[in-house]
C-alpha cells in the first residue's frame, strides 16, 4: 500500500485547524457549492442529488480530518494512503470553498486567482482564513503532484 | 372523455421520448477557488481525458468562464454533472439546440 507522507509545522497548523471547526460543522449540513438546477419540475430528483452529494461530502471531510489525529499531533506528519487520495482531494476542495464563503468574504475573487495579493493588507481574521485556504491548497498540490508521478 | 384522455397519453410519451433523445451538454463553469491542477485531475478522472485534452478544457474554463466537456443523452449528462459536483466543480446541463 502506497502512502503519501507530508511533514507540516504543528505549531502553525494546529491553531489553524481549531478555526476550522465551524466550517466543518457547516459542511455536515450544507453542500460546499450551490446545487445546479437539474430539472425545475423534479423536486424528488433534486432531493436525491442533494442527499447523495452531502453524504459523499461528509464521508470525504471525515477522512480529511482523520489525518490530523494524535499521530499527527505527535509527529507533524500527515499520512495519506493512495486509496484515500480522491476523498482527501475532494474534501480539501470543499473546505476551501466553504472557507472562501465564510472566512474570506472581504477578499475579492480577483485576489484569490491573482498573484499580486496583498496579504499584509488583510485584517487578522481574514489573514487566518487565508492561511487555512493556502495551507489546504498546498496540500492539494502536493497530493496531485504525487499522483501524477 | 375516456377516448380523449386515451389519445393524450401518447402525446406526452412522445414528448418525453423526444426530451430523452435530445443531446445535452455538460458545461463546467469557472470558480475562483479550485486550483488549475485540481481541475485537470478531475477531468482526467471523470472523463478519462489525456493530459492535453484535460488542460485544454481547464484553460477554456479559466479564460472563457466555461467549457463544454461532454455532450450526449440526458441521462449520462446528468450522471457526469453529478460526479463533477461531487468533486466540487460547478457543472450545469444545457440542451443542444443544434440536434
Amino acid at each position: 500500500m502506497t502512502t503519501i507522507e507530508i511533514g507540516l509545522n504543528r505549531e502553525v497548523v494546529l491553531p489553524l485547524l481549531d478555526i476550522l471547526h465551524p466550517v466543518m460543522e457547516r459542511l455536515e449540513h450544507e453542500a460546499a457549492l450551490a446545487l445546479p438546477v437539474v430539472d425545475d419540475d423534479d423536486e424528488e430528483l433534486a432531493d436525491i442529488w442533494r442527499n447523495g452529494l452531502l453524504h459523499t461530502q461528509t464521508d470525504d471531510c471525515s477522512t480529511l480530518m482523520s489525518l490530523f489525529d494524535d499521530r499527527f499531533r505527535e509527529s507533524g506528519i500527515v499520512r495519506i494512503e493512495v486509496e484515500q487520495a480522491d476523498r482527501v482531494l475532494r474534501a480539501l476542495s470543499a473546505v476551501r470553498l466553504k472557507v472562501r464563503e465564510t472566512l474570506l468574504t472581504h477578499v475579492p475573487d480577483s485576489a484569490l486567482e491573482g498573484t499580486d495579493f496583498d496579504f499584509a493588507g488583510l485584517t487578522d481574521p481574514d489573514r487566518t482564513g487565508f492561511a487555512v485556504y493556502m495551507l489546504f491548497a498546498t496540500l492539494q498540490e502536493v497530493i496531485i503532484q504525487h499522483l501524477d508521478q | 372523455m375516456p377516448l380523449m384522455s386515451g389519445t393524450a397519453v401518447p402525446e406526452i410519451e412522445t414528448s418525453r421520448e423526444t426530451e430523452l433523445e435530445s443531446i445535452w451538454k455538460v458545461v463546467v463553469l469557472n470558480d475562483p477557488v479550485n486550483l488549475m491542477s485540481y481541475v485537470v485531475l478531475v477531468f482526467k478522472k471523470v472523463f478519462g481525458f489525456n493530459d492535453t485534452r484535460a488542460r485544454k478544457h481547464m484553460l477554456e474554463v479559466h479564460e472563457q468562464g466555461r467549457s463544454v466537456v461532454w455532450s450526449g443523452p440526458r441521462e449520462r449528462a446528468e450522471t457526469y454533472a453529478y460526479t463533477l459536483q461531487e468533486w466540487h466543480l460547478t457543472a450545469i446541463l444545457e440542451k443542444d439546440d443544434h440536434h
